[in-house]
């Protein structure tokens, strides 16, 4: 396997990681949304087609869009525009933008050298990266991905101009995926 | 470069831009907001949607803006003349987005030049309404609230 291909590989399992920690992070915000939403009149149905738009389209505007289309079209103020929860959703999902940029540019630490050295040129594991020193060995040797990202991780090649977008798109498919998750299992309680 | 390679490169390009032209969609809808939802009708928002979806042609959706802004001409309504000019012309310039995403890549063999163009200028105005036509709701929306 190449340097580049270990390279990717790598950057995929720390990208996971990083996703799932945010994932998890986001849990107890999402069941207070889903605690919001349940005191609309809007079905599972509805809650479970925004879930299923985030997971199925590659644009975050094409989740936002659904949003603002909801609420704009809620002129009883009874389902999505109620108390400016779609707003609130809105602007959530937006924000985890920050998140976004926040995994990738932890994963960009040390993008394009590894210590000194050019790319190419050092070795990953021989250059301290930040405070953390890349991996703990040789790439294939090291135990990559079992340090926080950013800590000990650095990819020698440079990373996909698009993925702070993608990141975000998967950090909003995790909000919604608990959100979803807990609306129907508080409208299942409610309604006990 | 494949066809699939290059349908999957597209596809990836033309997400990002759309991500990152919502904002510039939801400018042009606050600034026309005045207009809304009265002199611009949700109505017609919606049949500028439509228009886009299905227009074969760039020029389809012209002609369409064009007459609406006839209209409003013939009614003196100046205002939304001027509404539908500005989006004339805001659609317009997507060509060159097209140009620029499209110098980006590479086309297979045997493609149209003129005609790849042609679609991705609709595919990025079909992109830019569903944000403006979702903005100008939700402003509306709010609008009301307040």
């Amino acid at each position: 396997m190449s340097e580049q291909a270990v390279q990717e590989v790598a950057l995929r399992v720390a990208l996971e990681r990083a996703i799932a920690r945010q994932s998890d992070d986001y849990d107890r915000r999402a069941r207070q949304y889903a605690d919001r939403l349940t005191g609309t009149k809007l079905e599972k149905t509805q809650v479970r087609g925004l879930e299923t738009l985030a997971s199925t389209t590659d644009k975050v505007s094409d989740i936002t869009d659904w949003l603002k289309l909801r609420v704009g079209r809620d002129a009883g103020r009874d389902r999505w525009a109620k108390e400016g929860i779609g707003r609130d959703l809105v602007t959530e999902l937006e924000g985890l933008r920050r998140d976004a940029k926040e995994v990738v540019d932890k994963l960009r630490v040390g993008e394009g050298r590894v210590g000194e050295g050019r790319v190419g040129e050092g070795r990953v594991g021989e250059g301290r990266v930040g405070e953390g020193r890349v991996g703990e060995g040789r790439v294939g040797e090291g135990r990559v991905g079992e340090g926080r990202v950013g800590e000990g991780s650095a990819f020698t090649y440079p990373m996909d101009p698009d993925l702070e977008r993608q990141v975000h798109l998967r950090l909003c498919r995790e909000f919604l995926k608990h959100l979803a998750a807990h609306f129907e299992y508080l409208k299942a309680e409610r309604e006990r | 470069m494949s066809e699939l390679e290059y349908l999957l490169k597209r596809k990836q390009s033309i997400a990002g831009w759309s991500d990152r032209q919502q904002a510039e969609a939801a400018r042009f809808a606050d600034g026309h907001r005045d207009l809304l939802p009265r002199r611009i009708t949700n109505a017609q928002l919606y049949g500028l949607g439509n228009v886009v979806r299905s227009a074969r042609r760039y020029t389809d959706i012209e002609r369409f803006i064009r007459h609406q802004a006839e209209k409003a001409e013939r009614a003196g309504r100046l205002d939304v003349q001027g509404y539908w000019n500005d989006l004339k012309d805001a659609l317009g310039k997507l060509k060159g987005e097209a140009q620029a995403l499209l110098k980006t890549l590479p086309l297979p063999v045997e493609t149209d030049n003129r005609e790849a163009l042609d679609a991705l200028h609709r595919e990025l105005a079909g992109l830019y309404v569903q944000h403006l036509i979702a903005h100008s709701l939700y402003q509306t929306a709010g609008a009301k609230e307040n």
